[in-house]
């Protein structure tokens, strides 16, 4: 991997005109923004790549992650001691897969469990119910060893308050003993520091967490319908009504966020000329909200879409009831390990075009899928549990992460030359340790080069004119307590609005109460934060 | 011998009516109760304020308990006499296992198994869908959620409400219909004058009862169901509490609207007991 620095990655997209800032967007203990960024930018550990390994494809900032063809021949060992210390760690995490089977009829967890020597207890939450299930652990104070940080508000508080401090281990060079954390990008990091201390590893994902629009491209051939096509809201309109009948429908959801991309206003927050600002006002959402509302009262859109899980919407894509889903560009490659089975399966992601024509707008994901912290309680076992979570983030191209990611070859998966191609009992890896630790990810897809290099294709065409989330990197002690219960109250209200259940017109009222009720007093703290940052630079 | 059930009483009702404190606090749970800081009746504001989020799920509760009492509560009643005009204890036993069996099933079953039918992909539309016929929306549309969780009600707990009401009514005294019967009453009249009147201590009891917690109509059911027709039309009280107090972790102020719900409950309960006194029924308790 080619490291991607912050201030590269943003200095490289001067077309989305985003000028973002370095420095941690988490701590709040003092009143001095620009103190508290230097002493968390003091911590920042040293950012070491594992190896030479080179992809074929590379990483380009801002604009694709780095992509393999083929697994690395002959992977190496990326360590070869046993990091456990014989007794159980616990764990707790999201997950967006289907849950696994259990520990005693799993071999590949028993295996795990043998490889890193200590029984891991694992217990998951589908990912939409996850913020709840932790919010009840801190209320009972049972976190386990091992938590998925989950949202919440005044989470600095609680990152001061109840996890393990892994300064001492990971600041600067010291993190040089834990080569798999090492060489996770310095930018996932800086969302782990608090207080100028390191409070959590990061879940690196970079550009593979692309939000993007996945498609059944065979089915679309079976029609006859090139996805080129979709060039502006009216085609992608048509091919959808021509994708639906019978018991099949285009879209397994309301594509809000694909037409906002459309409509240039992906994110809400925006900055011009150093003035942080938002589009919840912008005639454009009311545009894209008409939009999405348009493909439902076609009937494009399967009906049972709201409330349905994420997880029934995969196996209505991997049955072919509908055709198109949003999902995050990483499910590409796991959505054609999950349909293995599925005769000619081809996966694509969608273009985004403009409205009536050109192109829309890619928001950029933020570094990490989230974070993952240990219970203050633990005490002497951090460095165990540290050199696990380590193991479990062996990079690309190591033995470990081929038994991490892939499972035990000849059950899980089978080897086609060097490339590991998952068999039917892949969905036993899914045990969630990917949840406890993980390395910086890339683009590969066992045994399908092709995929491989549309996907890595398909990152460079969107990310041409993309934007990030300005307030990435900065404070405000309102969004920290508010944002969650006010960004809720919203999607309630645009989720009537787009599967109809209210005018259109509700929209702006619910957005001016969504600034009055604190997103206004977000705007400022953000700016504030904004300035104190740029004058400190 | 009442000990265990008392320590049980005590340790999972009485001791956590303490945590009601955080009702009259800024509670974060990860540095607890006591060092959170006191804030007065801050968090009762979204009652007293009339919040419009907390106003939208006071209104749906009440017109839910409002069905539910009138056309709900006297269906049991209903097939309790129906089920006590069967002669053959076979015919009985069939139809009452039949009427249980519901029960038994999880919210979660039940909700599936309406989705299933009744879904806009759901078994019967497609069959619609399949003959070129029109479909229809019954499931995530939100004019129907009211019906649609009432129809789950009946079918799910009526025939168990039935069971208080049949062992009533087999503890009514053949004489009394006899006596009846020799004085020429027909069916009817024997139902107006002796049946109901036997039933009506019961009935009495059970709307006290139901009073209490009349606040509460359904949590898992209807959170189950919530996100295909949306909050404006299926948040009610108890999933206000969830969704504000724990999913977006307002806990203090859930805390509020949890209390005031259950003073509320008290005051309907005590108030009730004293309108049956009125009417001559010795209600829930009399003191």
């Amino acid at each position: 991997m080619i490291p991607i620095s912050r201030r590269a990655l943003f200095g490289g997209m001067a077309g989305a005109g985003a000028a973002v800032v370095l420095g941690s967007c988490s701590s709040g203990g003092s009143n001095d923004p620009a103190a508290d960024q230097e002493a968390n930018s003091a911590v920042l550990p040293t950012y070491v790549p594992y190896a030479d390994v080179e992809p074929d494809l590379p990483a380009e900032l801002g604009r694709t992650s780095g992509a393999f063809f083929a697994y690395p021949e002959s992977p190496v060992a990326f360590s070869s001691e046993t990091p456990g210390d014989g007794e159980p760690v616990t764990f707790m995490g999201p997950t967006s897969f289907g849950l696994p089977p259990a520990l005693e009829d799993n071999p590949f967890w028993q295996e795990m469990n043998e490889r890193i020597g200590s029984d891991l207890q694992i217990s998951l939450t589908p990912a939409g119910e996850y913020d709840a299930k932790f919010s009840t652990t801190i209320a009972g104070d049972s976190l386990p060893d091992a938590f998925y940080v989950g949202s919440m508000p005044s989470r600095p508080r609680f990152m001061m308050s109840k996890t393990a401090d892994l300064t001492e281990f990971l600041a600067g060079d010291a993190i040089k003993d834990y080569p798999g954390l090492a060489s996770i990008p310095t930018d996932s990091w800086q969302e782990c520091v608090f207080e100028g201390t390191i409070r959590a590893i990061p879940l690196n994902r970079g550009l593979v967490s692309l939000p993007s629009v996945l498609m059944r491209n065979d089915l679309l051939a079976d029609e006859g319908i090139d996805r080129r096509e979709i060039t502006s809201f009216e085609t992608l309109r048509e091919i959808s009504a021509e994708l639906t009948g019978g018991n099949r429908w285009a879209w397994s959801d309301a594509p809000i966020g694909h037409l906002r991309r459309m409509c240039d206003i992906p994110i809400r927050w925006t900055l011009e000329d150093g003035t942080i600002g938002t589009n919840l006002l912008d005639e454009r959402q009311l545009e894209a909200l008409e939009a999405t509302r348009k493909l439902v009262d076609d009937g494009s859109v399967n009906p049972d879409a709201a409330g349905t899980p994420a997880s029934t919407r995969k196996q209505w894509f991997g049955g072919g009831q509908i055709v198109f889903m949003s999902d995050s560009f990483i499910a590409w490659f796991s959505l054609y390990v999950a349909n293995a089975r599925v005769d000619g399966i081809d996966i694509q992601a969608m273009s985004i075009p403009g409205m009536t024509e050109g192109a829309g707008t890619q928001d950029l994901p933020r570094p990490n899928a989230g974070f993952t912290a240990f219970s203050a309680d633990v005490g002497d076992r951090l460095p165990t549990l540290l050199r696990i979570a380590d193991w479990l983030a062996a990079p690309f191209g190591t033995e470990e992460y081929l038994f991490n990611k892939y499972g035990i070859a000849g059950r899980n998966y089978e080897l086609d030359g060097s490339d590991p191609v998952p068999g039917d009992l892949a969905t036993e890896v899914n045990i969630g340790s990917l949840y406890f630790s993980d390395t910086a990810r890339v683009i590969y897809s066992p045994g399908r080069p092709d995929t491989v290099q549309d996907a890595w294709d398909h990152q460079s065409a969107v990310t041409e004119k993309s934007v990030v989330d300005p307030t990435y990197g900065l404070l405000s002690e309102t969004a920290s307590r508010q944002l969650n219960s006010l960004a809720g109250a919203l999607a309630s209200v645009q989720d009537d609005i787009i599967y109809g259940r209210r005018p259109v017109s509700d929209w702006e009222p619910a957005a001016q109460e969504f600034l009055d009720g604190g997103g206004s007093t977000m705007i400022e703290e953000y700016q504030e934060s904004y300035d104190a940052q740029q004058a400190g630079q | 011998m009442a000990l265990p059930g008392l320590v049980l009483l005590l340790a999972f009702q009485y001791v956590p009516l303490a945590g009601n404190v955080i009702a009259f606090k800024d509670y974060l749970p990860f540095i607890g109760i006591a060092e959170s800081d006191w804030v007065g009746l801050e968090n009762f504001e979204i009652i007293t304020g009339g919040d419009p989020r907390f106003v939208n799920a006071l209104g749906n509760t009440l017109i839910i308990t409002l069905v539910q009492v009138v056309l709900v509560f006297p269906i049991p009643i209903c097939l309790a006499l129906a089920m006590n005009s069967l002669v053959s204890e076979r015919i009985k036993r069939l139809v009452q296992s039949v009427l249980y069996l519901p029960h038994f099933l999880s919210w979660v079953i039940v909700v599936a198994v309406f989705q299933q039918f009744l879904g806009g992909a759901g078994m019967i539309n497609n069959f619609l869908r399949s003959q070129g016929w029109d479909t229809f929306s019954i499931i995530g549309d939100p004019d129907a959620f009211i019906p649609l969780i009432t129809a789950q009600v009946v079918w799910k707990d009526s025939g168990w409400a039935t069971i208080l009401f049949l062992a009533v009514l087999s503890q009514v005294s053949t004489e009394l219909y006899e006596a009846a019967s020799v004085d020429g009453a027909g069916r009817w009249r024997q139902m107006w004058h002796v049946t109901l009147p036997a039933l009506r201590p019961i009935v009495v009891l059970l709307l006290i009862l139901k009073l209490g917690d009349a606040l509460s109509v359904g949590f898992e059911q209807i959170i189950l169901q919530q996100q295909a027709v949306g909050l404006q039309a299926s948040e009610v009280l108890d999933t206000y509490v969830y969704n504000n107090g724990i999913v977006d972790q307002n806990w203090s102020e859930a805390a509020a609207v949890g209390l005031v719900k259950g003073v509320v409950g008290v005051v309907l309960v005590w108030g009730a007991n004293k309108v049956a006194h009125i009417f001559g029924e010795d209600g829930l308790y009399r003191t």
